[in-house]
Order: structure tokens, then sequence, then C-alpha cells
């Protein structure tokens, strides 16, 4: 009788023997692989969270530096105001700093002007603002007349102008503030292209494609008493969604009516950075990103020791991965759970199911002894044990694959997303400004030129879309480790078994 | 011609006192062998030692003139000769037809088994479900199967009533007449010895051959 056949016979016969070491295979195999495909989500969770965060190193020049301020006096002597006359950063310090870090994704230099924007260069077809009050307020020209006329710049300017480098990393959109929803991205040093917010197309009947005109603000043209000012034509390449409201009151601060350019676009039409040999300062932050922002600490430390940082230096750095920061712990929390999980599982799963085939080894030396004596090869009665192992253990994976899939999908995933929303939730609790006041249940999210109020869950629900899995991957391993462990545990508890003489055996028999 | 022989074997557990001194004996095909002896005076290690399933410490057995060592224990379980146990040694989880069949020979069971005194549907239950002689038939029948030369039978009515006792006495002899089967039996019954061709006695590690009236003495 060949050992398949005898396998069989076992197996079919023995059917509680056999059901009962199914059901402990089933439960060993189920949970080892759901805390696999859990702690498979949780390192996706964390990495997506590192990504969605965009986590990053920005410099900034240094306000706190006394000998970078100009002050103003009037006659008196009396202190009536102070211009910053420190370094700005620039794109030789940005090209500079990246050439001596490694690891490094890239870095976008971001400034901000007023502009103004037109269907024609005529100076009267004014493009409408989307967001925030502008010219066209009867009533705050009224009060900014009574104020002085110092807010010119606020009436006058009605549009603002981004400055980048790179407008894919720029902070708006590595934050997932702004969305680029039509379009592309401006490519590095390009001329006569802009991205608008889909609110200010609406508002303009305008899409990609379409062309406008730009012009330096009125405050310029008047201070500078100029009386033709460029118009220069600009295509739409992209538009951008923004994910919540501006903060700001004034038309040319709101992000719904910003226009990304880089600086050479900038420099077509401002009169202001064309009329000078002297250099001008076109960006005021640098944004570095890392390939992973687990090194961000690292990069900022290098960038510290750097002649141009530090307490007097004529920049600072800091890093922005607070958010990072806050779902890092709990999530490292159940990363460091799940994997003491699977260890437990996996070295109790061991030691149960290597007891239990011992003892059903011991159990069948009778049979062993049977077959010894009608002339069965040792190797024989070993392949068939193996054979009913394997058969058992295939079968038990098999539906462990759709078990650990309930799991994960149910228990898993709601942990996981729970974890991420509650954290999140605490982040941007704590991260609320008392600047504006701010509906309930939103929040704010600096960026550098604007602020953008950000629905708190946003953030969070767009983590929170994971779910927890089984891949192919794993199963292939529960597949490989399983049979793995089985064949091993039978084989060891076979050996004192078979280390007997044939007699010694059918003398434990009788 | 002898198909089995014991050559000067001995046999020790410690080392130190033979079970086994020096026994010399042939088996002939087609004969019946009845081995006698006290308890514990060494018939069952001889019977070991005649299988395969142990080593002498001195001396060799030989199948067809050839040391069973040489030619491998395993492949003299196998080709050479089959077991007939007191206690039946059946695996449970099968029924007399599959345990008749575990030896693997291509010889069909079911002719046996019936000539054994089994039915056809006591052959497909599980062997647990049959009486201690139906048992013992069925091991019976699984040695007789088996394609080998020598049947080797440890107390092989120790368990059953001494009417089935007479009726396996009378199958294993009749196999051995007619299959040219050599058989040998180690026993504690006189009536079972009695139905041998040749009976030995066993005693203080010596074999020696016995007249079946002194046997009966």
């Amino acid at each position: 009788m060949s050992l398949f056949r005898r396998a069989f016979l076992y197996l079919m016969r023995k059917r509680v023997k056999t059901i009962t070491l199914f059901l402990i295979v089933f439960v060993i195999a189920t949970l080892a692989l759901s805390s696999v495909a859990f702690k498979g989500a949780v390192q996706t969770a964390q990495l997506n969270v590192r990504e969605a965060l965009g986590g990053c190193f920005v410099i900034q020049p240094n306000y706190n530096k006394s000998t970078s301020w100009e002050v103003h006096s009037d006659e008196n002597g009396e202190m009536t105001g102070a211009t910053f006359r420190g370094a700005m950063p620039s794109e030789e310090l940005a090209d500079s700093i990246a050439a001596q870090l490694d690891g490094l994704l890239g870095f976008n230099l971001s400034g901000g002007d007023a502009i103004r924007a037109f269907n024609a260069p005529d100076g009267y077809d004014l493009l409408h603002v989307a967001s925030g009050t502008s010219l066209m307020d009867a009533e705050l020209i009224v009060e900014t007349i009574a104020d002085g006329l110092e807010n010119l710049n606020d009436l006058y300017a009605t549009f603002g102008a981004h400055l980048c480098t790179n407008s894919a990393l720029d902070y708006y959109f590595t934050s997932g503030e702004m969305t680029l929803l039509e379009g592309r991205h401006l490519n590095e040093g390009e001329t006569g292209a802009v991205l608008i917010s889909d609110e200010l197309a609406k508002q303009n009947g305008l899409t990609v494609g379409d062309t406008f005109y730009l012009r330096d603000s009125n405050r310029y043209l008047i201070s500078e008493h100029i009386k033709e000012p460029v118009y220069f034509p600009v295509t739409i390449v992209g538009i951008f969604s923004i994910n919540g409201t501006s903060a700001y009151q004034y038309s040319y601060e709101c992000a719904e009516n910003m226009m990304f350019m880089t600086a050479s676009t900038l420099e077509k039409f401002s009169m202001g950075y064309q009329e000078t040999d002297e250099e001008i300062d076109l960006f005021h932050t640098i944004h570095f990103y890392a390939n992973d922002p687990e090194d961000l600490e690292s990069m900022v430390e290098k960038v510290k020791a750097l002649p141009s940082f530090g307490k007097d230096g004529d920049f600072t750095v800091t890093v922005q991965n607070e958010a990072i920061l806050a779902v890092k712990g709990p999530l490292e929390n159940i990363d460091r759970l799940v994997t003491i999980l699977f260890l437990l599982i996996l070295g109790i799963g061991i030691i149960i199911l290597c007891l239990i085939l011992s003892a059903r080894i011991k159990e069948r030396i009778r049979e062993t002894g049977i077959l010894l004596s009608v002339g069965v090869k040792k190797s024989n009665i070993l392949l068939q044990y193996l054979a009913e192992i394997t058969v058992v253990t295939l079968l038990a994976c098999t539906v462990a694959v759709f078990g650990s899939m309930f799991v994960t999908k149910t228990a898993g995933t709601m942990l996981l997303q729970g974890t991420i929303t509650d954290t999140m939730e605490s982040y941007t609790q704590q991260a609320s400004s008392d600047d504006y006041e701010i509906p309930e249940g939103w929040t704010t999210v600096d960026s550098g030129d604007s602020q953008i109020v950000k629905e708190s869950g946003t953030l969070s629900q767009e983590l929170t879309e994971i779910t927890v899995s089984v891949h192919t991957g794993e199963i292939v391993l529960l597949y490989t480790a399983g049979l793995l462990l089985a064949w091993g545990a039978v084989t060891i508890s076979s050996i004192p078994l078979f280390r007997l003489k044939p007699r010694e055996i059918l003398s434990k028999m009788s | 011609m002898s198909i089995m022989e014991v050559r000067d074997v001995s046999y020790s557990y410690d080392g130190k006192k033979n079970v086994l001194n020096h026994v010399s004996a042939s088996f002939e095909e087609g004969n019946v062998y009845a081995i006698l002896g006290p308890s514990g005076c060494g018939k069952t290690t001889l019977l070991s030692l005649l299988g395969g399933l142990d080593v002498p410490t001195g001396g060799a057995v030989l199948f067809d003139g050839t040391d069973i060592q040489k030619t491998g224990l395993g492949l003299h379980r196998r080709e050479h000769v089959s077991f007939i146990f007191q206690n039946y040694n059946l695996i449970d989880y099968m029924t007399p037809l599959e345990n008749a069949a575990l030896s693997g020979s291509k010889t069909p069971v079911m002719p046996v088994l019936k000539r054994l005194g089994l039915t056809e549907s006591e052959v497909k239950r599980n062997v647990l479900k049959l009486s201690g002689g139906q048992q013992q038939r069925v091991a019976i029948a699984r040695a007789l199967v088996a394609n080998t030369r020598v049947i080797l039978a440890d107390e092989p009515t120790g368990n059953v009533d001494d009417q089935m006792s007479v009726e396996i006495a009378k199958i294993l002899k009749e196999s051995a007449k007619e299959t040219g089967k050599c058989v040998i039996i180690v026993t504690h019954s006189l009536d079972l010895a009695n139905e041998a061709d040749t009976i030995l006695v066993l005693k203080n590690g010596v074999l020696e051959p016995k007249q079946k009236t002194e046997a009966e003495e």
C-alpha cells in the first residue's frame, strides 16, 4: 500500500484528530497572517503619513538678528518703523545646501508679490477676484481713505503672485492644502505660465490654455509714477483646488486669488525687478524635502552647522514634521504591539504544534512498529506522516487566508483608521490658531505666504483611506512558513521514534 | 535445502549474560517449526533475530545462505519474512482488507480472507469491530498474502480460545504445505506445537530438537 493511500486513509478515518489538528493550524495561521498583514498596513500607514503630511525643513531669514534691521526715525529721533535688510534666501543658497545633503528629494523657493490681472492689456478689464475684498468694495475704499491711505496696497493689489521654483514641491501642494485638478505643474524656470485656483477660473470663465494679462500693482505704479506699465500675457497651464477656505480679508492675500508663477514670469512685467541693477530679493522661504522624512532631523543638524546659520546667522532652519511626529508615536506603538503579537503567536504556535505533533507521533508507535514489521522503510513512514501534515496545513492555510481577510478587513482596518483619526484630530486641535475666528471643526494650516482654514477631518480622512489587506507575498510566506514549521515539527518529533530498533518499537507496542 | 539458518547465534541484552548461547538451527521450506520453552528463555528474541527486527551479538542469521545483515534487515523484513503477532498488530484505522494488503503484495487479498472465514461485510468493517479470533485471522491473512517464503508467528494463539487455536494451527500447516512456505511458531501451547513438523525447545540459551512425544510429556 502506498504512503499516500495510507495517509489518505488516516486523514479520512481519524476525523476527529484531523479536524482538531486542522483547527489548531487554522487558528495559528489566521492569527499569524492577520498580524503580518496588519504589520504591513501599519508600515504603509506610516509611509503614507510621512508622504501625505509632507515633512520638510524650512529656511527663512533670521528676523531675530538685530543688525539686519534698519530703524526709521522721525525728526525728533523717535522710531517710526524698521525695514528688514538682512540676507534673503536665494537659489545659490539652496543649491549650496542641497549639494551637501544626501537623500534629498528636492527643494522649492517661494516668495510673493501683489499684482493685478486683466482680460485685455488695457488697464480696465480686470479679472474678478474669487474671494476677499478688493477695489470693488466701496465701503472699504471709504474706510481705507479714512485710515490715511497707508493701506492703498490692500486696495489696489487685487491678486497675489506666488513665486516658486518647483510648484510640485511647493508647500501648498505637498501639505495637501492644494491639489492640482487639471493641467500640469510649472516647469522649472518656465516663463509665461501660471497656475490658478478653480474658483478663480470659474469666476472668470477661464480654463487651461486660456491667456490673460498681468501687470504691476497700482500702488507700485503710483509710488513710482509709472505711466506706461507692462502688460504681460500669461497662459494657464494648471488649475488647482483649495482644501478649505481662505482666512484673509483682502483679496490678494486669499489663496483663491493666488497665481503660481516662476520668478522669470514676474520679471517680465514687474518693473521693479527690471529697472535696477541691484540684486532683488525674490524669495523669502526655501522648503527642502527628504526622500524619507525620517532623515529630516539629521539633515537639519547638518544645515545648522553651516556658517550662515546659528544664533547670529543670516538664516534660521526649522523642521516642519509636527504632524508626522504626532501620528508617528501611536503608529509605532501599534507596529511594536503587532510585532510582539506576531512573535507570540509564532512562538506559542510552534510550541503547541510541536507538542501536538509529538504526541500524535508517539501515539502512533504501534502503527510505526506494524509498518516496520511488514518491511515499510522508516523514510516511507516519515513521508506518510509528512504527507498527512502537508494536506492539513495546506487546507488550514487556505481557509486561514479567507479568515485573515475577514479579520483584517474588519478589526484591523477599524483599529488602524481609528488610531490615525484620533491622532490627527488631537493634532489638528493643538494646531488651531487663535488669530482668526475659526468655525468649530476647522483648523488653520500656515503655509508661509497665505493661510488656509482647513476642515479638521480632511487630512485624517486622506490618511485613513487605508485598508488592511492580505497580499500575495504574505500568503506565499504563510504557506512556506506553515509547511516548513509543520514538516520540522513532524520530523523532529519522529526522530526519537525512528532511532529505536524495530524490536524496541515492538516491545513498546506490547 | 534450508531456507533460513541461525549459525552460532548469541544474544545478550546487557553484554554479560547471554539469552541465546551459540544457537544453531536450520529451517526448511514447506515445514512448520514450533519453538517451545519457558517464559523469558529467549524464544521471542530468537524470532526477532530471524525476522531481522534485531541483530545478534554473535553469530549470523542466514536467508538462502546469505547473512541477512549483508542483504539489509529492511529488505529481509520486506521480501523474505512476514510476522504474525500474539496481539494481532493490526492498524486500527484500516479495514481487514486494507490491513491484509499492507505489505503491498500483488496477491489478491479477498480469496485469502474468505478462505480464513471472513465474510464480504466483515472485511470492509473497521478491524476493531471484529472479534479476537477474526483479528488474528486478518493478521494471518496479511502474512499469507505477503510474497514471503517464511512466516514467523509469535504466540499466534495466545489470545484466542482452544477451538480457534486448533483452526489457526490448521491454517498455518495447510499454508506451509500448499505454498511451500516455512512457518516458524513460537508458542507455549503443546497442542499447537504438536501440529508442527518439528519441535525445538529453547532452554538455558540452547536450542534442541525434541520428539513430539517428549514435548507432550
